[in-house]
């Protein structure tokens, strides 16, 4: 105590204790420092005027980037930013206009771009590895055609027309041009392909297919959970590539399920026909009601109801007595988050139709008010 | 200060309303505080600058989300180290031996300027401050840095860190007292040889 008495306020800035209490106050040191202060108004002043001093002067991780720096680089963003909001601007006026515009808002698009004569090949590591990572910061479902994107708000309908006709060019010269539609988790949205064809398509999904279908198939890759209705097309049988199956329709409805990061794939058949190829095996034909499961390299045939597997496309998930346990992993998929439940609580029995909301928590509280059980929100987890 | 303070929470609720020079002032309000943040995490500028603005772009598309400046803040600075940490832990899975934790070293380096001070002062607290510092563990300088630079509450420097609230507080408790003892161990033998050179 007595040693301050005499100290300038350079003293001050070469005793460590005071360094310490200037850059790392805690409550102990304040205490100690305000009773020196105290003992003395003349030191208060001095130690007021060292720590001021010591403040100008002492900087820690003073690391900056100058204005000018700063500048541009906000340039840079905010141009990304709004050529983004411009898009999806002309996408959503024309989503509103009815499906005439959509088709010809797309087309003008796919114009104005010009076609990208990429040398994709219907093979489905390369076409759909080619933009989707898990984690990037692809929020909302987006289109990719050649060179350009557009973005489309959660449930949208897509609809193609028929490019060729339009474009003027002939089918048999032409190379396939391919577009993709990725689906991120906690959404999902619809696609009419040229031919008719409508698929709807679940979260965490990517669809490749061609803009318009050449002379002798029709072939698309899909990676994720997907429900078709194949237009009829005698001459042009349907082909859908996913993870090790081919799946060979010919007008039918049914789903197919093939994430590239589970092991095991499933087709479910609603009504029609198909025949689902899995390596070099012998084809399986499907009748209604059937789902067939590829797991590592055996394939089991089972029935079901089907509603139980594709209720998905109308926005709700039916559930016909499944655990707790399980629908949370559902939804753990669907949304990409890691939902849980306590222990006690895992094999409680589920039964009914959940709405599938686009905010992963209005579905957990509606679990959490059906079943008498509490939701946190923070922790992501449904308990007593 | 009560005048910036208004002015901040009116930029917010601008924000909020994708108004643009909302959302470039928060960008100039906290850029510098990622860019240091970053720098101490040992990640080098270009990849760093990509990385914040990647951080602005995802907080644009996500701005109905925040609550208050600080949640904002706050949660600029955890997407940054998270990212800093995947792409480490990213980059550390294309080795051979990797069997550790990824763990993130944590520098802080002290600048001392010279408006009224010394040269022989300036060094003198550059080597104490450095000498304080060179003896606590990355996380122990990466807590008080979050706690004292930038200013964070405990439960964000928990969220960060990945610890409880309280674990935070001890984790800087801990870093102060190591703090203090440094300076004990380098006196005593001085005045031990002052005693036996006063005896002698």
């Amino acid at each position: 105590m007595d040693k301050y008495k005499t100290y300038s306020q350079y003293d001050f800035l070469r005793d460590k204790d005071f360094i310490q209490w200037v850059l790392f106050p805690s409550d102990s040191t304040n205490a100690h420092w305000t009773a020196v202060a105290g003992s003395d108004p003349e030191l208060a002043a001095t130690i007021e005027k060292a720590r001021t001093l010591f403040s100008r002067n002492v900087k820690l991780n003073d690391y900056k980037e100058s204005d000018d720096i700063i500048d541009v680089l906000y340039s840079s963003l905010i141009g990304r930013i709004r050529s983004r909001k411009k898009r999806a601007r002309i996408l959503r006026l024309s989503l509103l206009s009815g499906a005439a515009c959509i088709i010809l808002a797309l087309f003008g698009i796919l114009r104005f771009y010009g076609y990208q004569e990429a040398d994709l090949t219907a093979s489905g590591d390369h076409a759909a590895g080619m933009l989707f990572n898990q984690s990037s910061d692809i929020n909302e479902v987006t289109l990719v055609s050649g060179d350009s994107i557009a973005f489309f708000s959660n449930n949208s309908e897509i609809v193609y027309a028929d490019a060729t006709e339009a474009a003027g060019s002939d089918p048999d010269k032409q190379d396939v041009v391919y577009n993709q539609l990725i689906v991120p988790y906690g959404r999902r949205s619809s696609i009419v392909l040229a031919d008719g064809t409508k698929i709807w398509i679940n979260a965490g999904s990517i669809v490749t297919f061609p803009v318009s279908f050449p002379k002798n198939e029709r072939r698309i890759i899909v990676e994720g959970e997907v429900y078709l209705d194949v237009a009829k097309d005698k001459a042009k049988p349907f082909y859908i590539e996913c993870d090790g199956m081919e799946v060979r329709v010919l007008g039918t409805q049914f789903g197919i399920t093939a994430y590239a990061n589970e092991r095991s794939g499933s087709v479910v058949l609603v009504n029609g026909a198909v025949e689902v190829k899995c390596g070099n095996s012998v084809p399986h034909r499907l009748r209604p009601n059937q789902r067939l499961i590829v797991e590592n390299e055996s394939v089991s045939v089972q029935t079901v109801d089907v509603m139980d597997y594709v209720s998905w496309k109308n926005g709700w998930l039916r559930i016909s007595s499944c655990s707790l346990e399980e629908l949370l992993q559902k939804l753990s998929k669907y949304y990409n988050r890691n939902i849980t439940c306590e222990e006690s609580l895992k094999s409680l029995r589920c039964h009914g139709k959940l709405v599938l909301a686009e905010d992963y928590n209005a579905t957990l509280r509606t679990i959490s008010y059906s079943l008498n059980i509490k939701y946190d929100q923070d922790k992501l987890l449904l308990h007593n | 200060m009560g005048k910036t303070g208004a002015n901040i929470d009116n930029f917010f609720a601008l924000f909020k309303k994708d108004d643009e020079q909302a959302f470039s002032f928060f960008y100039r309000l906290y850029y510098n505080d990622l860019y240091s943040y970053g720098i101490s995490l040992g990640e080098d500028v270009e990849r760093l600058r990509d990385i914040i603005q990647d951080i602005f772009y995802k907080i644009h598309l996500n701005k109905h989300k925040f609550s208050s400046p600080g949640h904002l803040k706050f949660y600029l600075l955890k997407s940054l180290r998270n990212a800093i940490y995947d792409r480490k832990r990213k980059a550390g899975s294309s080795s051979l031996e990797n069997h550790a934790e990824t763990s993130l070293s944590f520098s802080i380096t002290t600048t001392v300027l010279d408006d009224m001070i010394e040269e022989e002062d300036r060094s003198g607290i550059q080597k104490k401050v450095d000498g304080m510092l060179a003896l606590l563990t990355d996380r122990q300088r990466e807590a008080i840095f979050l706690r004292y630079m930038k200013e964070l509450e405990y439960a964000e420097i928990a969220d960060i860190l990945d610890l409880t609230p309280h674990g935070a507080r001890k984790l800087v408790s801990r870093a102060i007292s190591r703090l203090k003892e440094s300076g004990e161990t380098q006196n005593i033998p001085i005045s031990l040889l002052f005693l036996y050179l006063l005896f002698k």
